[in-house]
């Protein structure tokens, strides 16, 4: 653009700025690793500007694979059993070769190879993920809802946010019909501004980093016992048909 | 192939799949059809968006694919790649049958993206017959032809369309992909009797039938619209076929005013009420496997079939006919209009004429089929130019463009490749639809790139990082524009209005927009100190580039450094480059 201005005479960088980039680019650090921080960018016209800066700590672990095994009989049966004694929840990704969001096990369907890791695993696309999530802290539903979920849905009843121009009718059928099971993936892996398909949702973040997945059925429940009001949010972004 | 079994019942009922039916479908927890029918040439693109909804189409139901483009009545060779494409789809989500229609859409390269009739006689029969044995033999399953819903029919036809359609089935040993809809269109545009019709199909090579609803234009014709119910006419002669020749597998079509989910497969339901109960045929429950029917050995043993040749007389009259139908409109407010009077006397007096249309006016309604649907999909293609312009505007650029590059690609996705340039030296040129233009474009090759794998630098790299260059993914793109042109396509989408939008105010600016790894279009507007970044990351290696945006902007950016850590990563979790590449 004609407004930038000419680059100078290269020298050399700072280590400060050598380290927020390494930083970035490994994605460490306190906002690493299953951040939702990328929810707000998709709705929005510029990056966001409300990160701390001095969290810049270059030691901090990395993606660390702590086990690959091959396995040849692996049955889907047996990975969600495994995951589900780990206290984990597999992962649907929007396409294949998805990355896992988190600690937790990945299963390549080629390879036959099942890895374990800290941090974001990568199946195939004929692969499956499980997340590993918290151990649980005995959190009613209610608790759950009033320390998280309230902050965007109300405190005493379901607010729920429909697409613009959206029939709010059919938005209300359809997440009535959610299935507990829907309504738990969705709290632990949030959602997003604009689904594959092209049709718009709200943005909702993942809270697979704090609560377990006994915790996340019993706001499933809970939730259920609220009434629900349909919300039109107005968003300026990407919402259109991907067609 | 070999493990392949026929998973659609011989009285399934199926939907013709739709982008607008997406969302409906993947909340639902099941699909309340047995099997959907997807329009082959939407999926032929390695575009990843495009096939990840096909896949999970496929989880939910049986597929079978439906194709617009085969061209098999058309004077010019077989497209291999085409037929081998279309293979590979089928294969892919393990289509237990795969339909097109007998038709032509395009001659000498050129393509018409319309259902063209041809002359029906016993050298055209022949010709078909030749070449469908070929792409069934090809595609190594079930392939079915549809008989056309024709609005022109040649004076001197020796055969009957119904007659004609059943030679080429029998001929070849391909199947009916019997259209009840388009039965009663043709019967309407040519005075036939819609039961005789059916009295020449055999049963036992019906692969599937379709329904639908067609509208009748003020000029007469009867055109096969797909956007309305099913007419009272179109189910009564269903109830017909099913008794006399069912049963069957049903799919609904509806193509254009697309009603929700729920409703199509309402509408589809209805089929139930007009199967009278049927004496059950053995027989058909086998026909739906391909290899015990197949009287040849299976193709490997066999010397490819040798391609025919056109008929003379077939060339000619589709190389006149496709002049016609491709004629430019004429632009008279306050409608485009085909001009009628100027087709050439030889092709009008072939064409019947009688009380219910002209024949100027028949092939009036594919002139203007053709042109609407092109200009349709154009506008598709370029919503910010299009709505920026004026519908009216724009349809006359879009116009003189197909004049000069008449389309020769049977995926409608590529129509609009060469507008940007066609715009650049147009007397509709100017600079903010040029941007507008760009825009769009990068939009629809985001959409069409194929799968693209996440990739994050791994820790070991760490020590080489800054002497590495970031090789940039093609799901990226940095766009420079000197007004708010990405805001100004959201605003465009939203507008239904012919008349033009308001040009927005001049805020010049470097933006991105990429695709990520989950295929979410995400655009962003950079600030320019991650704008010269990111032009430095073009050619220089990270550390030079980082060192150059710090001396540039170390001073007047505060805290450039949390800034330059939050892009770098928002760029990894946004798939913007694709590996490390030594300087």
């Amino acid at each position: 653009m004609s407004s930038l201005p000419r680059s100078p005479a290269v020298s050399e960088s700072s280590v400060a700025m050598r380290a927020a980039a390494l930083t970035g680019l490994l994605c460490l650090g306190a906002s690493a690793c299953g951040s939702t921080k990328d929810e707000d960018h998709i709705d929005t016209d510029g990056v966001a500007s409300d990160t701390d800066p001095a969290d810049t700590d270059v030691a901090a672990t990395g993606p660390v694979i702590t086990s690959t095994v091959t396995d040849e009989t692996i049955k889907f049966a047996d990975f969600l059993a495994e995951c589900t004694a780990k206290g984990g929840l597999i992962q649907t990704h929007a396409t294949c070769a998805g990355n896992n969001s988190c600690k937790g096990m990945s299963f390549n369907k080629f390879s036959k190879e099942l890895t374990e890791h800290t941090c974001k695993g990568m199946n195939s696309c004929g692969g499956v993920s499980c997340v590993v999530l918290p151990t649980d802290s005995g959190k009613t539903g209610a608790e759950v809802w009033s320390g998280t979920c309230a902050d965007c849905h109300s405190a005493d009843a379901f607010t729920l946010y429909t697409a613009p121009g959206a029939d709010q009718t059919a938005a209300q059928a359809q997440f009535a019909a959610l299935s507990k099971a829907n309504l738990v993936t969705i709290a632990a892996f949030g959602y997003r501004g604009l689904n594959s398909d092209g049709s718009a949702s709200a943005n909702m973040p993942a809270f697979h980093e704090r609560y377990s997945v006994a915790e996340l059925e019993r706001v499933a429940e809970y939730l259920r016992t609220l009434d629900v009001e349909p919300y039109e949010y107005g968003v300026v972004g990407v919402t259109e048909d991907l067609n | 192939m070999s493990q392949r079994t026929p998973r659609i019942a011989v009285d399934a009922l199926g939907l013709g799949l739709r982008v607008s039916h997406y969302a409906e479908l993947w909340s639902r927890s099941s699909p309340g059809v047995d099997f959907f029918e997807v329009i082959s040439e939407n999926f032929l693109s390695p575009s990843a968006p495009a096939r990840a909804n096909l896949h999970r189409a496929a989880e939910r139901a049986p597929v079978v694919l439906h194709g617009v483009g085969l061209n098999l009545l058309g004077p010019d060779p077989l497209d291999r790649d085409y037929l081998r494409a279309l293979r590979r789809l089928a294969d892919e989500v393990d289509a237990p049958w795969v339909t097109d229609h007998l038709c032509w859409t395009g001659a000498h390269e050129r393509l018409s993206h319309d259902l063209l009739p041809a002359p029906m006689n016993a050298a055209t029969a022949r010709y078909a017959a030749d070449r469908a044995r070929i792409v069934q033999d090809i595609l190594e399953r079930p392939f079915g032809l549809e008989n056309l819903s024709s609005v022109v029919a040649l004076r001197d036809d020796p055969l009957g369309e119904a007659e004609f359609y059943a030679e080429v089935v029998g001929r070849s040993g391909v199947w009916f992909m019997l259209d009840v809809n388009n039965i009663v269109v043709s019967a309407r545009n040519h005075g036939l009797d819609p039961h005789a019709y059916l009295d020449s199909i055999d049963a036992d090579r019906i692969l599937q039938v379709h329904v639908a609803g067609h509208r009748a234009l003020p000029t007469g014709p009867v055109v096969d619209t797909h956007d309305e119910p099913v007419p009272d006419e179109v189910w009564s002669l269903y109830a017909r076929a099913w008794s006399q020749l069912g049963p069957f597998p049903t799919l609904l079509e509806w193509d254009d005013k697309i009603p929700a989910y729920d409703a199509c497969v309402a509408e589809l339901e209805k089929a139930r009420r007009h199967q009278a109960p049927a004496a059950p045929r053995a027989v058909r429950a086998s026909a739906l496997r391909p290899a015990p029917e197949h009287p040849e050995p299976p193709s490997a043993l066999r010397p490819a079939p040798e391609e025919p040749t056109p008929p003379s007389t077939l060339v000619a009259w589709q190389t006149a006919l496709l002049d016609a139908v491709t004629q430019p409109l004429t632009w008279s407010p306050p409608r485009a209009a085909a001009a009628a009077d100027t087709y050439p006397t030889s092709v009008v007096e072939r064409v019947q004429s009688d009380a219910r249309a002209s024949a100027r006016d028949r092939l009036s309604a594919y002139n203007e089929q053709v042109w609407f649907r092109w200009l349709t999909v154009l506008q598709g293609a370029y919503p910010t130019l299009s709505r920026l312009m004026g519908l009216w505007s724009f349809n006359q650029l879009a116009s003189a463009y197909l004049a000069a590059a008449p389309p020769r690609s049977v995926d409608l996705g590529e129509l609009g490749v060469d507008l940007p340039a066609h715009l650049a030296s147009s007397p509709w040129d100017q600079p903010l639809r040029r941007e507008a233009a760009a825009y769009d474009r990068a939009w629809t090759e985001l959409f069409h790139l194929p799968l693209t794998a996440a990739w994050a630098p791994s820790a070991e790299a760490a020590a080489r990082l800054f002497a590495c260059r970031l090789v940039p993914s093609p799901t990226l793109r940095r766009l420079t524009f000197h007004w708010p042109v990405p805001l100004l396509r959201v605003a465009a989408l939203e507008h239904d209005g012919e008349a033009p939008l308001p040009a927005p105010a001049p805020d010049p600016a470097t933006w991105v927009l990429c695709r990520d790894p989950q295929l979410n279009l995400i655009r962003v507007r950079l600030e320019p100190a991650l704008a010269h970044l990111l032009v430095e990351l073009d050619h220089r290696p990270l550390g030079e580039a980082l060192a150059s945006t710090e001396a540039l902007f170390g001073v007047g950016v505060p805290d450039l450094h949390g800034r330059v850590r939050e892009w770098l990563q928002q760029g990894v979790k946004w798939g913007w480059w694709s590996g490390l590449a030594d300087a």
